[in-house]
């Protein structure tokens, strides 16, 4: 074998395994990354198979004194809302940002148990910060 | 003030067409004046962008609300010092940083060049102004930074706490520094490519330039990873986000890069791949600011700026075609001088080290828009999360490093058993010496062993290249074993500082696997008085203590730590209530040693004074904080000017 056949060969295999990996890595690690309005649509499907949820915290509907570990609050996608339930170290920005990825699984006793909250870099959420300076804007181009 | 702001934007505008035009002309014509006005031009654009930095600036000093970019991102009651990182807080003002770093970039790149490349620095003038072209057309039309209220507010909504950290600082500068710092090694490629100059001056003209990106990528990657680590507060420091991967992505295009333009120096090949990959990595730095300044990716449906979205995609789809146009045209010039001989040599090392990289970069990639393509495909949603990346990455990483040892002493050409042997025993015999003691020691974690090992043997090829090369100075100018050493690094700063690179790599993997191999936590509910077992230490939680601050109310648990019945720290996390929001930023206590960080987190407390926390031991995780430094002197041995390619170039 000459060796420019050789090295195809070789890059041939590594790219093969990279493929494996990321084939292996998507099959056995994909979640459902769902709005609130598209886990409604799965009901009864849905019920406790591990999702990602995603939504805004429905104002006025947080549950939470600020210091303790349990929280409850509505995610919704301004058109169906689902009650999320979640104990454990509630992440910065929860009332804030108040931008929300929960996982977790939606009980049939019709509320999310989340077991995880995440929250994203807050420097993203500009676009909901200037709401009040919004419509006081002057038209200049 | 603003009104010379906005103008000074519109002028930059003007002169960056005019510097992107002038070049073109001049050199199809030979037209001398107009290339040297062209050049002047860089200057006044560097010049005009500066002016409109130093008001933006002022008007954040100055309070002026009266700008909407001002009102969002400062208050009357926001510290001076982040009245100026504020200036970066947000898309208007980074999209300005982005801009003017490149002018003042694309200034100096003309300067150092004014003797040298003058065939190509036309074109590298065209390709820095046609960028700038772009953001300022963004800046103008799109995102006004200088964009005034109707009614000025009376005060700023301030900055948002979580950003109030001095990492904030120097995290996107650092970043920045980077993703624009590409942009100049990319022009040069892209001019080479039009004009068909395609030899190996070029490269050398960019090497600096390249390692300062790259080094500053990873310095802003590092610095918002412990910003990630001390601020939010969940004990980790890298979360597969689409926006750290972002800047990710680059960087390990970058390296791919930085490696390979070695092998066409040397060797005269690979010149088609090294072209694909600055390409590549200049794409993926727009990509990049993209995503980070966009919200894309990440978004919740309407949260993100969908207006800018048509004009990125515009300039990238044009920056890739104009690329991979002019790289197809000269395909026939960029032949190989060389045929690849052995598969075991460095030219193959280097190759694998190549493909494992971007195979990385792709496996990033590949989980970042995912939930694109499923939703294209299937119409839903569906994410990897970080098992995806952390499954796929650590084996091609793994590999990574078995390389980084290899590669920098196998031969060129092909290895005979002999250099190998020479070459290769003591870092084996190493490598298997310490996964032995690991197992021994009752290490059970395959990844951790595997990495360690790993690490033990680059490490002995490391100091392998620095003993020999002292001893052969020694030999030959009889100069004692420290001086040889000294001179030796001092005369291939290049080499060796790319040593203390890779060792300062090393130091991070070791952090890395720690934490993710064996790292530990537990939760805890706790009362006044009580104590908790933890591995080795004991916690004995001494109650809560509250205070206000002019701009912040302050909740902080008292932590006594023990160490086997010794006191050795008290920990304080806390939670706290800034002015005007009644949810909590929470600050963490971390106990850092060399082996191990002890991370205590106040999670919440009841009227009763029992609190709860979380605790975590992540082992190890300082050594990623020591290997950025290490890197750092590296990289500034590796750019430190040669004083006699000075004297080289004064004398002609």
């Amino acid at each position: 074998m000459n060796p420019r056949t050789k090295f195809i060969a070789g890059g041939i295999l590594i790219a093969a395994a990279v493929v494996y990996l990321i084939y292996s890595g998507t099959s056995s690690t994909m979640v459902y990354y769902l709005t609130t309005s598209e886990v409604m649509e799965r009901i009864p499907t849905i019920y406790n198979q591990r999702i990602r949820l995603n939504g805004k915290v429905e104002p006025g509907s947080l549950n939470w004194n600020g210091r303790s570990t349990q929280v409850e609050f509505n995610l919704t996608d301004e058109k169906n809302k689902i009650r999320v339930v979640y104990q454990g170290v509630v992440p910065d920005g929860l009332r804030t940002i108040g931008v929300v990825i929960a996982e977790g699984r939606l009980l049939p006793a019709g509320y999310f148990q989340a077991d995880n909250l995440l929250i994203q870099c807050p420097s993203k959420y500009e676009s909901e910060k200037v709401e009040l300076v919004q419509d006081n804007i002057r038209v200049s181009q | 003030m603003t009104s010379l702001g906005e103008f000074t934007i519109l002028l930059a505008l003007v002169v960056a067409v005019f510097g992107f035009l002038a070049p073109i002309l001049g050199a199809r014509r030979g037209h001398q004046a107009l290339l040297s006005s062209a050049r002047n031009s860089q200057k006044v654009l560097a010049g005009l962008l500066t002016i409109s930095v130093i008001v933006l600036v002022y008007a954040f000093l100055t309070d002026d609300f009266s700008i909407e970019y001002v009102a969002s991102y400062s208050s009357r009651t926001t510290p001076f010092f982040y009245k100026i990182t504020a200036f970066w807080a947000g898309q208007k003002g980074s999209l300005l940083l982005w801009v003017w770093l490149l002018s003042v970039f694309g200034y100096l790149t003309v300067w150092q060049n004014r003797h040298k490349n003058q065939q190509i620095m036309p074109y590298v003038q065209v390709v820095i102004n046609g960028t700038c072209v772009f953001f300022l057309t963004l800046m103008v039309l799109v995102t006004p930074v200088f964009e005034k209220l109707v009614f000025p507010a009376a005060d700023g909504q301030g900055l948002n706490p979580l950003l109030q950290n001095p990492g904030m600082v120097f995290h996107p500068t650092t970043l920045y520094l980077g993703f624009v710092g590409f942009t100049i090694p990319f022009s040069f490629a892209l001019a080479a490519l039009i004009t068909g100059k395609l030899d190996d001056d070029w490269l050398i003209s960019i090497r600096r330039w390249t390692i300062f990106s790259w080094f500053f990528l990873l310095v802003g990657n590092l610095l918002g990873a412990q910003w990630a680590y001390v601020e939010l507060g969940w004990g980790g420091f890298w979360a597969w986000d689409p926006v750290e991967n972002a800047s990710f992505m680059p960087w390990l295009t970058g390296t791919a890069f930085l490696h390979s333009v070695m092998i066409q120096e040397k060797r005269g090949m690979l010149k088609v791949w090294n072209m694909a990959l600055i390409i590549l990595t200049f794409f993926l730095t727009i990509f990049g600011t993209f995503i980070t300044r966009s919200g894309i990716v990440s978004s919740v449906h309407s949260f993100g700026v969908t207006t800018l979205g048509p004009y990125f995609f515009g300039f990238m789809g044009l920056t890739l075609f104009v690329s991979i146009y002019f790289l197809f045209i000269r395909l026939p010039l960029l032949k190989s001088k060389q045929e690849l001989d052995g598969i075991l040599s460095r030219e193959s090392s280097f190759l694998l080290n190549n493909l494992l990289l971007v195979g990385i970069a792709f496996a990033v990639f590949w989980g970042t828009i995912f939930p694109f393509i499923s939703e294209a495909v299937r119409g839903v949603k569906i994410t990897v999360g970080p098992p995806f990346f952390n499954q796929v990455i650590a084996p091609l990483g793994l590999g990574l490093i078995l390389v980084t040892g290899i590669c920098p002493l196998i031969s060129w050409r092909r290895a005979t058993a002999k250099n190998l042997l020479i070459n290769f025993s003591y870092p084996f015999a190493g490598a298997i010496a310490a996964s032995v003691l690991f197992l021994a020691l009752g290490m059970r974690n395959g990844y951790g062993i595997i990495s360690f090992s790993l690490s033990v043997f680059v490490v002995t090829t490391i100091l392998l290249e620095f003993l020999r090369g002292a001893s052969a100075r020694h030999r030959l100018t009889g100069e004692s074993y420290l001086t040889s050493l000294f001179n030796l690094t001092r005369r291939n700063k290049r080499r060796y500082g790319g040593y203390i690179i890779h060792f300062g790599v090393i130091l991070m993997v070791l952090g890395i696997t720690g934490v993710m191999n064996f790292k530990v936590e537990k939760e805890a509910s706790l009362r006044q008085g009580q104590t908790l077992t933890f591995n080795q230490y004991t916690v004995r939680y001494g109650g809560l203590t509250s205070w206000k601050e002019p701009h912040r109310d302050v909740v902080a648990a008292t932590l006594n730590i023990y160490n086997g019945g010794k006191r050795v720290a008290t920990l304080k996390p806390e939670k706290a209530f800034h002015k005007g929001q009644d949810q909590p930023t929470t600050e963490v206590a971390i106990l850092s040693t060399f082996k191990e960080d002890f991370y205590a987190i106040l999670a919440g407390w009841d009227d009763q004074g029992t609190a709860q926390f979380k605790f975590l031991i992540n082992p190890l995780v300082i050594w990623l904080w020591i290997g950025g430094g290490v890197i750092t002197l590296g990289a500034i041995m590796v750019m430190w000017p040669d004083r006699r390619r000075r004297i080289k170039e004064a004398r002609k």
